[in-house]
């Protein structure tokens, strides 16, 4: 009986032993989308001439149209500020070789290049030394519309330094935070205070390192934010740290800007010292929160010393269908002295919107948001703005 | 060893009926065969300016003694260069050698039947250029005398038409005896353009499976988008029975 046992109990291991399944392939690289401009050059010389050098030309246009409870601004509410205008928001060029991340050993180089041409974002996101004039062409007021070389970087990629090193030099976005600055990145049209009164580009080196396949460190040195080669530079770290989970369905995002935190008050220039954190999860294949909190603060502020800002941001999205999806956002922004905003108090504000993309390259996306600053007067001496956005973007 | 021994026959006797399975019942000879002998089979791509050339595979298989089949696939695609004109040609030839041979000497003549299909696709593009084939043809001959010739007509588009080919020629037949025969099969894919590269796309006769061409070589908005393609090139079957 002991004999039988023994048999029966060997026999599996060795047939599970020799039907051991293969090891699957490593998984290939995603091709990036193409839109319309490349689609139109495709089975053409220059089409080739991009193809063949890895090199990808798109863009977009977002316009939107704000209804508003404000008569003219809806500043401190920034980028889709106009009340009751239409604003060509941004109308972007991109111009990119991607650096390759997967298949292969040797390292690769590549580039990118941003470009606001023309659009009413670049009032808020513009650098102080690259065409920066455009922020008083207009009797010492901004123009309504703009350019701004927003990202421009030579990229390399090392596959084979522990998981991947990436190199960057040249003006790259913030690393923090749940928004971005091209339209097409984020979920709704309006943007959060958080986003809008904190550092959108750096001008340096950045070393993006991933250790594992949980684990990514960036470290940069940069000469200031939102300023490019100016007087007013000076040295600045950035950096980041990011855990990702290993079923990639939660990950931590920990950021920091690390200067002197000193305004400098010779050239009016800011220079914040920001923390951040951002929490994502993927409650479920059609659900996603995202939740951040920055925490912000510049030394020797004319007139008020220290000055601090506090965000907290929650983001909740739900996929309706392939197409279209909703977004509710609930933001608490503190402007302590009113140094960011100009109006000090508790902002809060609470936006709902959808996402229709009725087809691959259009995105439709209608929202309601309420503001509401209790110290304050901001919106045009109101305590409370409300706005009915829509906005359209059109990849080409 | 009383209590092993029904465990040990158990686990025994199911080998013992796979070892007394009669053997499967190997298939009936043909009593007319090819023996495939020396083969020369070439395809020379010629490129010229903006080009892509793809595939280039001469296949002969011979799924059953009495039965060969061989197809030449390939791909050629020709677009606008700044400066000058550009050709892609993809130019197919096969001379194969092979052997009737009667099992039974009671057999005196055979019967050899030959046909061929071309699938593939042609395009053009309004801007300029133009795709063809050249006849696709396979002739049977024996020493100097030529026994069967098949040609599958060959077509062209240009200014902007486009076409999805399955044409067929034969059966044709010819009566042989036993010993050695040639096969010579052509086939020519070209593809051109004019040097115009303001305007235009490019031009392709497309005579292979996927992935012979790439996709990034023909326009975006092409016309045949998600055609079958495993059964594209210019194939040739050739059987023969005894008469």
């Amino acid at each position: 009986m002991l004999q039988f046992l023994c048999l029966c109990a060997a026999l599996p291991w060795g047939q599970t032993l020799s039907a051991e399944a293969p090891v699957p392939p490593p998984p290939a690289a995603t091709a990036p989308d193409r839109w319309l401009l490349l689609k139109a050059l495709q089975g053409t010389y220059p089409g080739w001439i991009l193809d063949s050098q890895r090199i990808q030309v798109n863009g977009w246009t977002e316009g939107s149209f704000t209804a508003s409870s404000a008569r003219n601004e809806q500043l401190p509410m920034g980028f889709n500020y106009r009340a009751n205008e239409f604003l060509l928001q941004q109308n972007w060029l991109r111009i990119e070789r991607s650096v390759v991340t997967s298949g292969t050993s040797e390292p690769t180089y590549g580039f990118r290049f941003d470009n606001i041409l023309p659009g009413s974002d670049y009032r808020f996101t513009l650098a102080r030394g690259v065409f920066s004039e455009q922020l008083t062409a207009r009797h010492g007021q901004p123009s309504t519309y703009g350019i701004d070389p927003i990202q421009f970087y030579g990229e390399a990629n090392f596959p084979t330094v522990a998981q991947g090193l990436d190199i960057k030099v040249g003006r790259f976005f913030a690393l923090y935070g749940v928004e971005t600055n091209d339209a097409v990145s984020n979920a709704l049209c309006s943007h959060a205070y958080t986003f809008i009164y904190d550092p959108f580009t750096h001008t340096g080196i950045l070393n993006t390192l991933k250790l594992t396949n949980s684990w990514t460190v960036q470290a940069g040195l940069v000469i200031g934010s939102d300023v490019f080669i100016d007087p007013a530079d000076e040295p600045t770290f950035v950096g980041t740290i990011k855990w990702t989970r290993s079923d990639q369905r939660a990950n931590v995002l920990a950021s920091a800007i690390a200067g002197s935190g000193r305004f400098n008050q010779a050239k009016a220039f800011h220079n914040p010292e920001v923390l951040d954190l951002v929490y994502t999860y993927k409650v479920n294949p059609l659900l996603n929160y995202s939740f951040e909190s920055l925490l912000g603060y510049t030394t020797h502020v004319t007139d008020l010393g220290t000055a601090w800002w506090f965000g907290v941001l929650n983001y909740l999205t739900y996929d309706l269908t392939p197409r279209l999806s909703a977004t509710g956002r609930l933001e608490f922004f503190d402007d302590e002295q009113g140094q960011r905003t100009r109006f000090p108090g508790l902002y809060t504000a609470f936006t709902t919107g959808l996402s229709f993309r009725p087809r691959k390259s259009i995105v439709f996306r209608p929202e309601l948001r309420y503001d509401y600053n209790g110290e304050s007067r901001p919106f045009e001496g109101r305590h409370g703005l409300f706005t009915a956005t829509t906005d359209v973007i059109l990849r080409w | 060893m009383k209590t092993v021994m029904p465990y040990l026959a158990v686990l025994v006797l199911p080998f013992t009926a796979i070892a007394a399975e009669p053997p499967a019942a190997a298939p009936a000879s043909p009593p007319v065969t090819m023996t495939l002998h020396e083969r020369h089979g070439h395809e020379t791509p010629i490129r010229k300016g903006f080009t892509h050339t793809g595939g280039g595979n001469i296949d002969v298989a011979q799924p059953s003694p009495d039965t060969v089949i061989i197809t030449m696939t390939g791909v050629a695609v020709a677009g606008p260069h700044p400066c000058k004109e550009s050709v892609a040609t993809l130019d197919f030839n096969l001379d194969q050698c092979f052997e009737i041979v009667f099992d039974k000497p009671e057999t005196k003549k055979a019967k050899l039947t030959v046909e061929a299909r071309v699938i593939g696709l042609l395009r053009s593009h309004k801007g300029g250029g133009a795709a063809q084939w050249e006849p696709a043809a396979v002739t049977i001959s024996s020493g100097p005398t030529e026994l069967l010739t098949l040609a599958v007509p060959s077509h062209s588009v240009s200014g902007g038409d486009s076409l999805s080919v399955n044409d067929h020629q034969g059966p044709a037949s010819v009566s042989v005896g036993s010993g050695k025969l040639n096969l010579h099969q052509a086939f020519v894919l070209t593809a051109s353009h004019p040097g115009k590269w303001h305007r235009g796309k490019t031009a392709s006769a497309e005579f292979a499976p996927d992935p012979a061409l790439d996709p990034l070589w023909i326009s975006y908005f092409e016309p045949f988008h998600g055609a079958n393609k495993k059964d594209f090139g210019f194939q040739v079957t050739i059987k023969i029975a005894p008469e």
